[in-house]
């Protein structure tokens, strides 16, 4: 009887450290970009660019450019207006605990379902630079459940989040839309 | 939005790798940049003196040069999240006889001349998974040195910087022998380069023979026996590399070393013919408030300057170097340092020679991508004994062997960028 606790407690505690593993792993594990490699090019060696962006571009689309109208600078916050103004949108059916537009982080108070006061969840969102790109923002979503009389950290699907992500972005999408198509 | 957050919270979420990278196809760029360089130099070299050149007086004791590169860069990101992209460099060379192979070390044909002619640099192609990390294929760096970890530098101050393109080539056909390992040359191979796992990546290479580019003849060779591929052809085949690597942060100080490591197959020569080479790197830099300090220590069966890229004698023993720098950053100012000394065996009963480099800098950042920069060099070759290029012993006293030599080096310049 003993021994089978003892096991059951250790197939626990295993599922626990796998977990833990992926969700370190998730956080660890990256391919590195192209200028994370030692380069003896003597181009590599200058800090910056004349111009402001590497290389002069002949052909496609300047991503570092898409800061466009009210994004920025102008709008005097620090991210990306069009991500920040979509991210606001997205989770304001949850009560807002903190919003720094500056440092582009969006953060949820606890929210329940209505019908379903058992769970509750949170959000936390963050614009991660000034420029309108698929990766500019990530969102970290928290569930908790009530077991007996105590809330207790329930695991969230990780496509949830990069669904709020997706949800989000479509927002900025139109948003920006709507921007250039009143600047024409 | 609530229907998604209800319909998801019954699954455990547990998916190993790219999850919550929200993935998008982005239209291919093509881009065109690089840099221009102009250098003024200072040289105080004993070998300029006439009793070492033959001539009736020393040579100019100042240089101008200028260099520069085009770089066509080409970067795409498919639906499915592998980058992918291309780099194509054609740089200023100084080719000055037919066939020249200005990548080949030792094979007698380096720099001097009218100059100015333009050729590739590296060219290479890439695919990146986010999860799976990086195949590149091309005339490109080899694993070893795209990983490896060398003592800081600022720009063009160096063990083998911006000073050596002024002094005159010993008659081991050598400047220095004070380096990182070898680069691969730029000769075709294919690289990978793995994901980062919590700071760790590594790295391998592997490269046929030594040559780059389209022609698989050597040198213009019309001849069925001059193929690259040839045993015999004088260069090293079957070139692997590798390299293990760590990056991270403990506290405010961050952490770089590597282990880098490469091998050859030696080229069949009259015997007693050559030992195949190897080179062999650990390299470690820490960084705080500005500040990096680091080094380097190199390795292996190789000789001169090659590092590897050419069999080495038979009867060699191995040869060191090693280099401790610092750099330190305040502003658009960076200053730099460093301290350099290798070994090499000259063979037989002969001493060994001793190479030592200290030199300081300064690099003032204009504008971004304008730099100027001013160093000081001071080298100091104790090699008792020429060698000719293929390693044999030269008649002792003529021009440019058996020299002790000093040399001081001021020089100062401009690199543009962008």
């Amino acid at each position: 009887m003993r021994k089978m606790r003892l096991t059951r407690l250790m197939m626990v505690g295993l599922t626990g450290t796998l977990l833990a593993a992926c969700s370190a792993l998730e956080g660890n594990v990256r391919t590195p970009g192209l200028d994370e490699y030692s380069s003896d090019r003597r181009r590599d060696q200058v800090r910056g660019r004349l111009g402001g962006t590497d290389g002069i571009l002949i052909f496609g689309t300047d991503r570092n450019q898409q800061r466009g109208g009210g994004a920025g600078e102008a709008s005097g916050i620090g991210v990306n207006a069009f991500l920040w103004r979509a991210a606001l949108d997205t989770l304001s059916f949850m009560p807002l605990s903190s919003a720094d537009p500056f440092g582009g982080v969006l953060i949820t108070d606890w929210y329940s379902p209505p019908g379903n006061t058992s769970e509750r969840f949170r959000a936390t969102a963050y614009i991660l630079g000034r420029t309108l790109r698929s990766d500019g923002v990530r969102i970290a979503l928290f569930r908790q459940e009530l077991r007996g009389n105590a809330w207790v950290d329930v695991p969230v699907a990780a496509s949830t989040a990069s669904e709020l992500e997706d949800q989000v972005l479509g927002r900025a999408r139109e948003l920006r839309a709507q921007s250039t198509a009143a600047a024409r | 939005m609530r229907k998604i957050l209800l319909g998801t919270t019954a699954v455990v979420g547990a998916a190993l790798m790219g999850m919550g990278v929200a993935q998008a196809q982005e239209a291919p760029t093509v881009r065109v940049g690089g840099y221009f360089e102009f250098t003024a130099g200072y040289v105080n070299d004993d070998f300029d003196r006439p009793n070492v050149t033959g001539a009736n007086r020393s040579r100019s004791k100042v240089d101008f040069r200028s260099d520069m590169e085009i770089s066509v860069i080409v970067r795409g990101k498919a639906a499915n999240g592998l980058s992918y992209g291309a780099e194509i460099e054609l740089q200023m060379d100084n080719v000055t006889s037919p066939g020249g192979s200005s990548g080949v070390l030792g094979s007698g044909f380096i720099g001097a001349g009218s100059g100015g002619i333009v050729d590739t640099d590296e060219a290479w192609g890439f695919i990146s998974s986010p999860t799976l990390g990086t195949l590149q294929f091309g005339d490109q760096d080899s694993a070893a040195d795209q990983l490896k970890v060398a003592a800081p530098s600022v720009t063009n101050l160096g063990e083998s910087g911006g000073w050596d393109e002024f002094v005159a080539i010993d008659g081991a056909n050598t400047r220095y022998i004070l380096s990182t390992i070898n680069d691969g040359n730029d000769s075709t191979k294919i690289i990978y380069l793995s994901p980062q796992f919590f700071g760790f990546d590594f790295g391998v290479s592997y490269a046929p023979n030594t040559f780059e580019g389209e022609n698989l003849l050597q040198n213009n060779a019309q001849q069925n026996g001059s193929l690259q591929r040839n045993a015999n052809g004088g260069f090293i085949r079957n070139e692997l590399s590798g390299a293990l690597r760590y990056r991270g942060s403990f506290g405010n100080v961050g952490v770089a070393a590597a282990f880098s490591a490469m091998r050859g197959d030696a080229p069949d020569g009259v015997a007693p013919g050559f030992q195949d080479p190897n080179a062999y790197q650990v390299g470690l830099n820490l960084s705080a408030y500005g500040l990096t300090v680091g080094g380097h220590y190199v390795w292996g069966k190789f000789d001169r300057a090659s590092f590897g890229r050419i069999g080495l004698p038979q009867g060699r023993d191995t040869s060191t170097n090693w280099t401790i720098g610092a750099t330190y950053r305040i502003g658009a100012m960076s200053l730099g340092a460093f301290y350099a000394l290798g070994k090499r065996d000259n063979g037989g009963a002969l001493a060994d020679r001793e190479q030592r480099a200290i030199g300081v800098g300064a690099v003032y950042t204009l504008a971004p991508g304008l730099e100027a920069f001013a160093n000081y060099t001071n080298v100091n070759d104790e090699n008792v004994a020429g060698l000719t290029a293929t390693g044999v012993v030269a008649a002792n006293g003529a021009p440019g062997n058996l020299r002790n030599r000093n040399i001081d080096i001021f020089i100062i310049g401009t690199r543009l960028a962008f």
